[in-house]
């Protein structure tokens, strides 16, 4: 799908407003995870990899089911496992998915200052244009979940960039084409945006 | 499964014990989810660990690997001490009313009546039923009951007695009160089983236990027939020497909860390979034909003898019917050896009946690898099969191939198994001594056949071609079509011993040397040789057409097929299994036209005991199937498992597989080894003696190996730990190894540790660590974690440890030597359950240290 279909809403140190603004109206998604169903099989890791077509790479066991300690440059979705004793002696294996949250204010963009680099568009998926990187990392600090990652091999930082041309139909990300027990969807956003 | 996977979100309960689903079966796992999310149901596990499984459970135990028919005895227990059972379904619709022989003993020591210690077999006449009628109202006159040709225990040792059969008309007492009706024996067997004893043996403490035994009974509080309860299991019951009758257990259980036929309830078997379920299904087993049709055996002089002692005659209250299905065997075997022998198969030489082979004592899996290593078999085919990896005991399967003249191995990768004369620790020494030749076939892999998968849920589905097969690779069929034709070649050409089978197999395909599957598949359903014309509807099938089901086969001739069950599954309308209709108006997820579930696409097992015996629903919100007065038939959302014109007030039982048209609370005669109702034993390799009964402490009828290699451990040797074998969600058997994606998830083997255990050992996660059995060691990295709790047994703090079965020494990291080099199943023992011959491969006992 043509990126020019999506209408942006915000654009990382652009100047001016957002062009066309207000002229389209997009249905708003949101990535809506349930850990209470989230099994932790990883099929959203591998669908991830897959789908952009990244290179594998070796990992060492480190005494946990989690396949790295955290996200990186070219892994953007990791499930974390945490076990967890409550007072009664009793256990919770926790999983939690870490990825891009496509903030609804998202700290990446307005960290950024190169025009154009990060965008978001009006249905709320926050993209990232290469191009116009100028490989600062201030995006690595800006964000709160620790997403954004300096790749192993030039100066530009990486994010994720596939939701758009999977969230426009509001099909899904790679990662939420989740067929095990629908833990991670892409949902409408109910909340109205203030 | 008796029900499927999509039938799960219709429950109120899971116990789900016996198998990790969230991990093994994770795309099924979003059922038990729905269950909870839309329905509210509890789920309940209990596992050895705590699992990806138990992390969504409202009730999590941890059980010792091996003590599970003390946890389910003990639940059989609670249900019926706090009347949590379903009175009308058990006196109706199981066998608990019918009246049990004089003389049946229960295993109080260990062992039931009519054990033959220096046999080690058992003489089973007294595991049967009375004779007689209604006996309701005279519990205790024993008189009544008691008829001059009962035999006295141990009497009936002589040997050539002609083998007992189930008599026609059983004695029975609704009342349930005489002391020898199956409830009360019932009752008597697991009261033994209480909330204390259970926690000697499980290590489940009391209150937990109890916990969930009221959670799960619960949805028969005050005698409530609506909801539904499923119990949810895999290898996890299967893998021990008793794992038949843990799985026994269960469906007693779900008989006395009403369960069984219902939808949201029923025993469920989940398959750990996507067609295990057709594997068994068309007898990629030694004892069974295709459509769990009997083996023949030397004693069945001729087709005659074979039907008479394979088809059951109903045995049931006099004022009961029984559709006994199985009276139908003689139609299954003509249509079956019309489909195998074709013209060759005549009445006048019996259907060729003689050109089947006769199963003369045990050929399963392990038999197999023990017989080789014995020199009696010299050559293998392993085709789909990593067999090294797969058994117990690999040191004693790779000892076995050194031995073999001839090893095939068909596979999509070099694994094991066609590189065992290199496992680690061959010296090049031995290595030349080894003078097995290997055929190293590369094979299709499943993307590349098309043809059915049987998953679970009993459907078969129709799967393309996604690409051909690469390089030089062949498909299956293609590599045993030119096998079989060569062989048939040689036999014409010089003769043999016996060559009527071969020479005159049916073998009608378009491509000889590359059958098409479809062809295979429309063979299997069946077709009519000669018009057939079904009685009930005057429905006329034509000389060459496909049948569209099991009640057209005849015995005649006039029909082959081959396989019953799946008859209907490709029809004149086309590729029944190819369907993909979504359509659901019931809303009970049966989607009856997607795919197409044996038998006779039925999505319910059972069904009949959905309904109470006036043919009602037991629950008006999930209507399954009902009794039509104005049409005088069975109708419903699904196709009813029944006599569709039996009418309620002639009481036909519904579990109309068995003689006796009930579900078997009691299994009479030879239908287990080991005894009419489950017993727990304890594993062979064992942490204490068995709590019940210390001088019958195992299996009395286990098979065990008895080579050099099959060595077993005890305490008493250092023994100590109890160590169970299981599989990852990350990776799939022994293939993953060898794909990057999978390697990346989870990249080395490892063994779960408790951290006490750890603790005391001084070992950190990570550390590489030595598991030892009396067979063998493994070496591999530890995983402390919290999620292995030590356990007190019989009083004594136990440890259990857990080691995932993926690795070996070939693959990705194998290769680049981030493993130890060799497989967790060097540490499994040789013994297999008496019933099903699977091995004991969760819970056996091993040491640990530091390596
Ligand atoms: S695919 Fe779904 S269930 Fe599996 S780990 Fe990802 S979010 Fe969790
Ligand atoms: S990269 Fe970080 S800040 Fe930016 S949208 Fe994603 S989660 Fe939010
Ligand atoms: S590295 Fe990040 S913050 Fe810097 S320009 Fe690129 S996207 Fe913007
Ligand atoms: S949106 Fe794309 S990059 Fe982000 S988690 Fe999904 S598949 Fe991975």
């Amino acid at each position: 799908m043509p990126t020019g279909m999506l209408q942006i809403r915000a654009i990382s140190a652009h100047p001016d407003g957002v062009p066309g603004r207000g002229v389209q109206r997009e249905e708003e998604v949101c990535k809506y995870i349930d850990v209470t169903t989230c099994i932790g099989c990883k099929a959203c890791e591998v669908a991830c990899v897959e789908w952009n077509d990244m290179p594998f790479q070796p990992t060492t066991f480190d005494n946990t089911y989690q396949t790295m300690p955290a996200t990186s440059w070219n892994y953007w979705n990791l499930i974390t496992f945490h076990e967890h004793q409550r007072d009664d002696g009793t256990l919770m294996w926790l999983m939690r998915k870490d990825q891009c949250m496509h903030c609804e204010d998202p700290g990446c963009l307005r960290a950024c200052p190169a025009d154009g680099a990060i965008v978001q568009y009006a249905n709320g998926i926050v993209d990232f244009q290469q191009e116009n990187c100028i490989g600062c990392q201030y995006c690595v600090s800006g964000c709160p979940f620790d997403i954004p990652k300096r790749p192993a091999v030039c100066g530009s930082a990486r994010r994720p960039t596939c939701a758009r041309s999977r969230t426009r139909a509001r099909s899904s990300c790679a990662s939420t084409r989740d067929f095990r027990t629908r833990a991670c969807t892409i949902r409408r956003r109910l909340a109205a945006r203030t | 499964m008796t029900n499927g996977w999509i039938d799960i979100k219709n429950t109120d309960m899971m116990l789900i014990m016996g198998g990790n689903p969230a991990e093994n079966h994770p795309c099924g796992f979003k059922w038990p989810i729905e269950a909870k999310l839309q329905r509210n149901a509890k789920m309940i596990v209990v596992d050895p660990r705590f699992t990806r499984t138990a992390a969504s459970a409202d009730l999590f135990l941890q059980i010792r690997a091996g003590a599970d028919i003390a946890f389910l005895g003990g639940l059989i227990n609670y249900a019926i001490e706090n009347g949590r059972i379903a009175h009308d379904y058990v006196v109706n619709y199981t066998n608990a009313a019918f009246i049990v022989k004089e003389g049946f003993k229960l295993p109080d020591d260990g062992l039931y009546s009519g054990f033959d210690p220096s046999t080690q077999v058992y003489d089973k006449s007294t595991w049967n039923y009375q004779e007689g009628g209604n006996l309701t109202g005279h519990a205790g006159t024993e008189a009544s009951t008691r008829t001059a040709g009962a035999r006295a225990v141990g009497a009936a040792a002589s040997k050539p007695a002609a083998p007992a059969i189930l008599p026609p008309k059983v004695a029975y007492d609704l009342s349930l009160q005489h002391p020898r009706s199956v409830f009360q024996l019932l009752k008597t067997q697991y009261s033994r089983y209480t909330p204390e004893m259970v926690e000697r043996i499980t290590g489940i403490p009391k209150d937990q236990f109890l916990k969930a035994a009221d959670l799960f009974t619960s949805i028969r509080k005050d005698g409530d027939m609506k909801k539904a309860g499923t119990i949810i299991y895999a290898v996890g019951w299967t893998q021990h020497t008793f794992g038949t009758q843990i799985i026994r257990t269960a469906a007693m259980l779900q008989l006395l909860l009403g369960n069984v036929g219902r939808a949201g309830g029923g025993v469920n078997a989940l398959r750990g390979h996507s067609n295990i379920q057709g594997a068994t299904d068309m007898a990629g087993v030694f004892d069974i034909l295709p459509g769990y049709l009997k083996m023949p055996n030397p004693d069945d002089a001729d087709f005659a003898t074979f039907l008479k002692r394979t088809t059951p005659t109903p045995s049931k209250p006099g004022e009961w019917d029984s559709y006994n299905y199985w009276s139908n065997t003689p139609k299954f075997a003509v249509s079956f050896l019309k489909a195998m022998y074709g013209d060759a198969a005549k009445k006048e030489n019996d259907w060729a009946f003689h050109y089947l082979p006769k199963i003369d004592r045990n050929h399963a899996w392990t038999q197999i690898w023990d017989d080789m290593y014995a020199g009696l078999i010299k050559g293998m085919f392993a085709i789909g099969m990593n067999g090294v990896q797969i058994g117990p005991n690999t040191k004693k399967n790779i000892e076995a191939l050194k031995k073999a003249d001839w090893l095939v191995v068909g596979e999509i990768y070099p694994d094991e198994t066609s590189e065992f004369w290199k496992a680690p620790g061959t010296t090049a020494d031995e290595m030349k001594k080894i003078q097995t030749t290997v055929y190293r076939l590369p094979c299709a892999g499943f993307a590349e056949k098309d043809g059915n998968f049987v998953n679970s849920a009993r459907w078969l589905q129709w799967k393309n071609v996604a690409l051909p097969p690469p390089g030089e690779a062949r498909l299956d069929q293609d590599i045993l079509a030119q096998i079989f034709l060569k062989v048939r070649e040689l036999y014409q050409k010089d003769g043999g011993t016996f060559p009527d089978p071969i020479l005159n197999a049916r073998w009608p395909y378009t491509q000889p040397r590359n059958p098409s599957l479809a062809e295979v598949a429309r063979e299997i359903n069946g077709q009519a040789l000669a018009d057939v014309a079904d009685p009930a509807t005057g429905t006329v099938i034509k000389a060459g057409q496909q049948l569209p089901g099991f009640a057209f086969l005849r015995d005649d001739g006039s029909t082959l097929c081959g396989n019953w069950l799946y008859s209907g599954s490709w029809t004149e309308a086309g590729n029944m299994t190819a369907r993909r209709g979504t359509e659901d108006p019931s809303g009970l997820g049966i989607y009856a036209n997607w795919a197409w579930s044996w038998p006779a696409n039925r999505r319910v097992m059972y069904n009949r005991a959905s309904c109470d015996p006036s043919g009602k629903p037991w629950d008006a919100d999930r209507r399954q199937v009902w009794w039509n007065e104005a049409g005088g038939r069975w109708v419903g959302n699904d196709v009813p498992d029944f006599k569709v014109d039996s009418k309620p007030s002639d009481h036909m039982g519904p579990f109309i597989m068995n003689p006796e048209g009930i579900g078997r609370l009691f299994a009479p005669l030879a239908a287990f080894a080991e005894g009419p109702f489950p017993e727990h034993y304890e594993p062979i390799e064992s942490p204490l003696l068995n709590p019940l009964h210390p001088k019958q402490s195992n299996n009395p009828v286990v098979r065990r190996m008895k080579t050099d290699l099959d060595k077993f451990g005890a305490p008493d040797q250092g023994f100590t730990i109890v160590c169970t074998t299981y599989r990852l969600t990350e990776h799939y058997h022994y293939w993953t190894k060898n794909n990057p994606m999978n390697v990346q998830l989870v990249p080395e083997p490892f063994v779960e540790i408790p951290q006490d255990l750890a603790s005391d050992l001084g070992i950190k996660g990570g550390d590489k660590v030595k598991v030892t059995s009396a067979r063998a060691s493994y070496v591999a990295k530890a995983m402390v974690t919290q999620r292995i709790k030590p356990m007190l047994i019989d009083g004594k703090k136990t440890y259990q440890i857990g080691i995932p079965i993926h690795w070996g020494y070939r693959g990705i990291a194998e290769d680049e030597g981030m493993t130890a080099l060799n497989g967790v199943n060097l540490l499994s023992p040789t013994v297999i359950d008496p019933n099903a011959y699977t091995p004991e491969f969760k819970g056996f006992l091993v040491k640990l240290e530091k390596a």
